[in-house]
């Protein structure tokens, strides 16, 4: 790659497992239209084998090359160097929120772990196999998602006060408000987002929605409106009256 | 060849696991390659620029004799006459 260029760029990689590490600077041929996971690729086969980098697609789709560049949680295969400040080195560091496994590659297993406590889909008895485009379009904004984590990386109840028991994170809100607002789906999960997904602990700072790569609006479109969905359910003082009358009538 | 680094997550030392096979697959691709006098799909060469019908009729075919790489010719199979079938259909449906 790039025999003769002239144009170079440093890369401060952290180096280090769960021990502990390092970043380390490596100098890299600038190539136009080059992004960051093509450097770190330049790096791997001409100066550290043994880097240790997820990746899959190159294209954005498969959510594997998730990492923190100048402290910023990005897609490295998203991320062209000509949109960087070049004259300084670009640092990069794996997710903070979850542990380190190797470099730049984190153990994300927490989040599939949080992804079995949610009911699959599952239609309402004898319901008719119909939708509204409009009902379609909601939910499909949701199944952009490719399940890189960065939402989950930047939500600062994970990231900086780490309650991964109580909290499930923007994704699994995502995923969540996708199933309940499935026009033909018959289970409520209102009390798993209340009790078990911790929905009360997220205070709509949007930072989630922010680094989205897919440019789903976590909290305007799935957050918020599940916490409605909660009180509705819960907290509303006149349906709370109704309910109690209404039980009170069978004793 | 040597490798840098522990076993953990390691992208080098899958490369050095993968490289014989590799290079194995690379040279029955050219042998291949070079055999074939045509161009065909993503086969595409500058010293034969068109389809020849002959090879679209056989195969080549590399085995592993004796230690060696050996290039033989094989057939193109008849599709099956149920598959002939579906096909006719198909393209009579559109």
């Amino acid at each position: 790659m790039a025999e003769g260029s002239l144009a170079e760029v440093t890369l401060r990689v952290f180096r280090g497992d769960q021990e502990g590490g390092k970043p380390t600077d490596y100098r890299v041929p600038l190539v136009p239209g080059m992004v960051v996971l093509d450097a770190l690729h330049w790096v791997q086969s001409h100066q550290a084998p043994d880097l240790a980098v997820r990746w899959n697609c190159k294209a954005g789709k498969c959510g594997s090359c998730s990492a923190e560049v100048n402290g910023r949680p990005r897609l490295t295969c998203k991320t062209r160097l000509d949109a960087l400040p070049l004259d300084e080195p670009i640092t990069l560091f794996p997710m903070k929120a979850f542990p380190v496994i190797k470099d730049l590659v984190t153990d994300v297993s927490w989040n599939f772990r949080v992804n079995q406590k949610i009911p699959p889909f599952q239609p309402r008895p004898g319901v008719e196999w119909k939708m509204y485009q409009r009902d379609v379009d909601r939910v499909q904004e949701f199944r952009k998602c490719i399940e890189c984590f960065l939402c989950q990386n930047v939500c600062h109840v994970l990231r900086d006060h780490n309650k991964k028991e109580q909290f499930g994170g923007p994704r699994f809100f995502v995923r969540t408000a996708s199933l309940e607002m499935h026009p033909l789906d018959g289970v409520s999960r209102t009390h798993l987002l209340k009790e078990e997904l911790g929905l009360g602990l997220c205070n709509i700072t949007k930072c989630c929605t922010e680094v989205c790569p897919e440019d789903i609006h976590i909290t305007d479109n799935a957050i918020i409106p599940l916490k409605e969905r909660v009180v509705d359910e819960f907290y509303d003082p006149l349906l709370m009256l109704v309910r109690k009358i209404r039980s009170a009538k069978k004793v | 060849m040597r490798v840098e680094g522990s076993r953990l997550f390691n992208p080098g030392w899958h490369l050095v696991r993968d490289l014989h096979s590799m290079l194995t697959v690379a040279e029955a691709v050219t042998r291949s390659a070079l055999a074939r006098h045509e161009s065909r799909g993503a086969h595409s060469r500058i010293d034969y620029p068109g389809l020849d019908d002959a090879w679209g009729k056989k195969h080549n075919v590399v085995t592993k004799t004796a230690g060696a790489m050996a290039l033989t010719e094989a057939p193109v199979l008849e599709i099956p006459d149920d598959l002939k079938q579906l096909l006719a259909e198909d393209s009579g449906a559109k």
